[in-house]
């Protein structure tokens, strides 16, 4: 049984008397668990409607979207589906609930009622795992956006979550910021945790197992890095390849052949070399 | 341009008044409040402000961290004691001019109101210099939960006590880049009249209003996310608990209250006159 599995679902927004905005149109595909996988696609093409689907922030308008099996119809099973798949947000300001880190990060844990003692142990280790056990007495508010990210991570974890779905929790971030959240985001995955990772940032995409792409509420491409920047239907999406992507097609034209499609800067710096041999 | 409100006041010495139950020093807080307003003699002030002293060198605070609070409270207490003085007619005529007229109780009751309301304003402000606000909102969520019996929504109240400390800071930094941004294209914000500034400010407030429900619809599902409930079910990281420290402080404070009750009650004003003579 896939960790995930959409199948069909379909999600409108009501705006207004009988209006409906069609934000996703009959989505399906299913995640494994351990898979690192890249959302993307333009501005309201639906990602973030399809990150509330994963963890019952929204029911879907049709279809069904499954976790661990349980359907996120299921009211009773909510609770059970937000500790399963937690959710990092991009404004760090507006996910943090107290003012005082470590109490931040007990916050999950409170609401689904785990003793005391096991709170503070995983308060602890979810700090330690973000490297943000220094800071857990001191307020939120003097932190840099990496570091608010990185306690809005620590909080999810709290959870012992198996799946952390980001909706560009990168975005509102520096360069250092960035590297600083994908590097988290890597290492949990090393842990066997499922990640979800909504991006524009095709570099940060280019580093996920695989790309699910949106256009307009519909699932258009769905492939590794490699199969997903070969394709000629990335353009239409109106995306940027990785630089390095872009620099290999334009040598293509001009008459270099690469052996596969470059996804980084060292499998572009080996496809030149293996030419100039 | 502003400290953290997370910390308020908050002066860490890591005394062992800053380690005591924030529920403890809240409910000995009031106590004092209460029975600073029995005070009525000198030798009543002599033992209140004794017994603040004592406070404020256990806590290891600065003189001047105290005085800073009163610093606060100046023209009130001027302006308050200028009408009492001249209001309070009683005893001996010391001094008139016209129709105005000092009295010698008149001279008594002022300087008792000020000494009392500079008292309180001491009192009350170690509770915010040993305690963070975060402390505070969590005491008072503990103490006040007895009324959720008479269905006050004591676990709400809280939680948003909670979140408004939190996002005190975030609504300050983001007011100031309003700010900012509104100089940047032309608006001026220390000119002209009263109206004239506070018409500035609107181009200000309307944004930091509309932004702020964004960030409220975005909190919500973040703490839904996070599988938030109101409900009995909820434990809590953090208990407090009352020790020593706690019980030796409240002995303290009981009998400053006992002493202030027999002042007044038993006493009257016998330790006054045997102090000051015939001063009082
Ligand atoms: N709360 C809402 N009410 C109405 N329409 C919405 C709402 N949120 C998103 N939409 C619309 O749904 C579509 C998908 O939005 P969204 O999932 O936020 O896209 P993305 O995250 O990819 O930018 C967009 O057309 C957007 O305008
Ligand atoms: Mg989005």
């Amino acid at each position: 049984m896939p960790q995930i599995e959409l199948n069909n679902a379909s999600y409108s927004y009501r705006v207004g008397e009988g209006q409906t905005v069609r934000a996703l149109r009959g989505v399906s595909f299913s995640v494994e668990k351990g898979e690192f996988v890249a959302l993307t696609g333009m501005n309201g093409s639906g990602k973030s409607t399809l990150a509330k689907l994963l963890n019952g922030l929204f029911t879907p308008s049709a279809g069904d979207v499954l976790i661990e099996g349980i359907n996120t119809r299921d009211e009773e099973r909510t609770f059970d589906i937000r500790r399963k798949a937690g959710m990092v947000f991009q404004n760090p300001d507006n996910q943090m609930v107290a003012t005082v880190i470590e109490d931040d990060v007990a916050f999950g844990p409170e609401n689904v009622g785990i003793p005391r003692e096991e709170i503070v142990e995983r308060v602890d280790w979810a700090l330690e795992a973000v490297g943000m056990s220094e800071f857990r007495k001191r307020s939120a508010s003097k932190l840099s956006g990496g570091q608010k990210q990185r306690v809005a991570i620590a909080g999810v974890l709290a959870m012992k979550p198996d799946i952390i779905i980001f909706d560009e929790s990168t975005s509102m971030l520096d360069p250092e910021g960035r590297a600083e959240i994908m590097e988290v985001a890597k290492k949990l995955n090393a842990t066997g945790i499922t990640v979800i990772s909504i991006t524009h940032n095709m570099d940060e995409a280019a580093q996920a197992d695989r790309i699910i792409v949106l256009r307009k509420g519909r699932l258009v491409l769905d492939g590794t890095p490699k199969e997903v920047f070969a394709s000629p239907e990335v353009e239409a999406c109106g995306l940027a390849l990785p630089p390095a992507t872009e620099l290999a097609r334009m040598l293509t034209e001009r008459g270099f052949a690469f052996s596969e499609t470059v996804t980084d800067e060292d499998g572009l710096v080996e496809g030149i070399c293996a030419q100039l041999n | 341009m502003f400290k953290d409100v997370a910390f308020g006041q908050y002066y860490p010495t890591g005394s062992v008044v800053h380690r005591m139950d924030p529920r403890m020093k809240l409910l000995l807080t009031i106590m004092f409040v209460v029975a600073i307003f029995f005070v009525n003699t000198y030798f009543g002030f002599m033992i209140t402000a004794a017994v603040l002293l004592a406070i404020i060198l256990i806590a290891r605070l600065p003189m001047l961290s105290v005085l800073k609070s009163v610093r606060a409270i100046v023209f009130i207490v001027l302006f308050a004691s200028l009408v009492n003085l001249f209001m309070i007619k009683g005893g001996e005529v010391l001094w008139s001019w016209k129709s105005l007229q000092i009295t010698d109780q008149g001279v008594h009751t002022t300087i008792k109101m000020a000494l009392r309301l500079v008292l309180l304003i001491c009192g009350a402000s170690l509770l915010t210099l040993t305690t963070t606000p975060v402390e505070v909102a969590d005491g008072t969520e503990s103490l006040i939960k007895p009324l959720k019996y008479i269905k006050v929504p004591v676990h709400d109240i809280a939680m948003i006590m909670s979140i408004a400390l939190r996002f005190i800071p975030t609504l300050f930094e983001e007011t100031n880049k309003i700010i900012a941004a509104q100089k940047a294209r032309g608006a001026s914000f220390d000119t002209g009249g009263l109206i004239a500034r506070a018409k500035a400010m609107l181009p200000v407030l309307i944004p930091l209003f509309v932004n702020s429900f964004r960030r409220a619809d975005e909190l919500a599902f973040a703490m839904d996310a996070r599988c938030y409930n109101a409900t009995e079910n909820r434990t809590k990281m953090k208990v407090m608990k009352l020790g020593a420290a706690d019980y030796v402080g409240f002995l303290l404070i009981a009998a400053y209250f006992v002493a202030i009750m027999l002042d007044r009650y038993y006493f009257g004003g016998v330790m006054d006159s045997l102090i000051f003579g015939g001063l009082v």
